[in-house]
């Protein structure tokens, strides 16, 4: 499913002394089957920009073209239910998702409100909370009695058994363990991969944007200001600069060593191919 | 000093041991880092700190003093906390109201409060918010607030607890920067709970805990080195870390000492 905004205005309280301009004016495209990052400083209009992808939020002024679907300001709830079956989002915050009884339950629904019946529900379930490494021992508790990084896993694999075509992850590593979260992201590429969804993944971790999303786009007070291949965008240290954005750590690594001289080919990916890059050099100037 | 004594805490009597005989002191003016997997008990144990859970086996002293029934009111006042969802302590219908509430609780008079509460605004970036509703902020900002309401009641106890998960990296750095400032004056005993070991780095002292158990502690230095603990408990070291274990002999250094010896 292609989305796309033309003109999209998002203002919160509109018409009252507390009007707060969110996004302004943002034309673009989210094409069908890639892996895009959305960054920005704190406040900059992420999260208000992913609610209105999904229709949890209507634009103000503007358009969402959600496959054939259209949203509006005024649009219809059956509009905005249809978008939402395809479209599934994890929360920043886990709390403001969870709301079942207990944990499977919580799980089931999402696949249940896709027209799956009972049991296929509850396999998917159980599949998704085991893949996130829930254990089964949790399965009856309520979802709020969790620590915080289980809460988090346990609306994961909320969204997941819903089985969306497009999956927003709005900071889906804040309070995972370092192990989890690494799992975790690992988990979100194998699915973009083999199932060919969309992803879009708002973050603070310029390491997880840059090793996994293929596209940017870039936030600043609520204006799209620069999108582009990922490749580009994050190692472009004066613009990351611009925007109060840090470089992901192998860039400024591989930034800091070019300054002493040590210059590679290419600017490695990840802490592998980083270790690959520098031995050869090493060898090479042995 | 805070200190506890063999503390054993389950939610469910006879079920699940969310505390498993924890002891362990603080001392004043010392910033202790907890650390540990996804449900090892870090939040626990900072609400049975803070007197929030109190059905606890084992006992806890503050300043010499046994923590019961009758002082834990009183003993609170010392401690504040950043709880790990920020959604979770908000009070005021202002984000100022919400700074202000706390000292207004304490007795703090009107003049040291208002200064007080801009202090601890302007410290996060958050003054130009101060009349918007807590509840109605982005993600980092609502953290921001709420890590502004504990530093502007100065306690002798503050605890983090993932207090900055949501926060921009520039900003997560103000805040470290903060508590380093905190830390030199040496009258704050400082307990910050993080998932990320590169900002551990300015503890005195690290805890590393796993199924409610305490399996590793000592400085940072000797937390990095246990590799058992730290795999145990689902634990990463620092990406200069990383390298320079890697590449190098992966003795403990800085990301500056790192860049100088590659
Ligand atoms: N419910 C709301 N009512 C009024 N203003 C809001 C509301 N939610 C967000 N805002 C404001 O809109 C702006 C954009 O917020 P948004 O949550 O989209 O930011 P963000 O980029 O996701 O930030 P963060 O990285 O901190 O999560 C912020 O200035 C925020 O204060
Ligand atoms: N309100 C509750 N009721 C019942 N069990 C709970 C409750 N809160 C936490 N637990 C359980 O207690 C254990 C410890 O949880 P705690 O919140 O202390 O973990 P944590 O170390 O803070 O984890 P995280 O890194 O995910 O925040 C977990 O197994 C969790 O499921
Ligand atoms: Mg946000
Ligand atoms: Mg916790």
């Amino acid at each position: 499913m292609r989305i796309t905004f033309k003109n999209l205005t998002s203002i919160y309280h509109q018409n009252t002394p507390f009007e707060h301009l969110a996004l302004n004016d943002i034309n673009t495209t989210f094409e069908e089957g890639v892996y895009y990052g959305i960054i920005g400083h704190t406040g900059s209009g992420k999260s208000t920009m992913i609610q209105t992808l999904n229709g949890l939020l209507l634009p103000s002024r503007g358009e969402v073209h959600a496959g054939d679907i259209l949203l509006r300001r005024k649009s219809k709830q059956k509009d905005i239910h249809r978008v939402k079956k395809h479209v599934g989002m994890v929360f920043q915050f886990p709390e403001h998702q969870l709301f079942e009884e207990t944990v499977l339950k919580d799980v089931m629904f999402g696949p249940k409100n896709m027209g799956m019946d009972e049991t296929v529900a509850q396999e998917k379930a159980e599949y998704y909370l085991d893949l996130l490494n829930i254990d089964a021992s949790l399965f009856q508790s309520s979802p709020f009695d969790l620590s915080g990084g289980q809460m988090r896993k346990v609306a994961i694999a909320g969204i997941l058994a819903m089985e969306p075509e497009v999956l927003i992850l709005d900071e889906p590593t804040a309070g995972l363990d370092p192990k989890s979260h690494i799992e975790t992201m690992a988990l979100f590429k194998r699915i973009h991969q083999e199932m060919g969804i969309t992803v879009i993944l708002v973050t603070h971790d310029m390491n997880d944007v840059y090793e996994y999303t293929e596209y940017v786009k870039i936030l600043s007070g609520g204006h799209l200001v620069r999108e582009g291949r990922t490749t580009d965008l994050l190692t472009d240290e004066k613009l990351l600069e611009r925007f109060a954005l840090e470089p992901p750590d192998i860039v400024k690594l591989t930034h800091d060593l070019e300054n002493k001289g040590i210059i590679f080919d290419s600017v490695p990916r990840n802490v592998e191919q980083f270790t690959e890059l520098y031995e050869e050099w090493r060898a090479g100037n042995a | 000093m805070i200190g506890l004594e063999d503390i054993t805490y389950s939610y469910r009597t006879g079920e699940y041991k969310a505390l498993d005989h924890i002891s362990l002191t603080f001392r004043r003016g010392e910033w202790v880092s907890i650390i540990g997997h996804n449900g090892s008990g870090k939040s626990t144990l900072v609400k049975i700190l803070m007197g929030i859970l109190d059905d606890y086996e084992g006992s806890i002293t503050v300043d010499g003093e046994l923590l019961d029934e009758e002082n834990r009111i009183t003993m609170r006042k010392k401690f504040a906390i950043v709880f790990q969802n920020p959604d979770n302590q908000f009070v005021g219908a202002t984000v100022e109201d919400d700074v202000a509430f706390g000292l207004e609780n304490n007795g703090v008079p009107r003049d040291e409060m208002v200064r007080r509460t801009e202090e601890a605004l302007k410290a996060v970036n958050m003054l130009e918010f101060r009349d918007h509703e807590p509840s109605r902020l982005s993600g980092g900002q609502k953290q921001r607030v709420a890590i502004a309401s504990a530093l502007a009641m100065a306690p002798d106890v503050l605890i983090l607890d993932e207090a900055t998960s949501m926060i921009d990296p520039e900003g997560r750095r103000e805040v470290l920067d903060i508590l380093r400032t905190i830390h030199r004056r040496g009258k704050t005993t400082l307990i910050f709970i993080t998932h990320d070991l590169s900002e551990i780095e300015d503890s005195d002292h690290a805890v590393i805990m796993k199924d409610g158990q305490i399996i590793s502690e000592g400085t940072v230095e000797e937390i990095y080195k246990d590799t058992d603990a730290l795999l145990a408990s689902r634990l990463v070291l620092p990406f200069h870390m990383k390298i320079s274990k890697r590449l190098l002999d992966g003795s403990f250094l800085s990301y500056d000492e790192l860049v100088e010896r590659l």
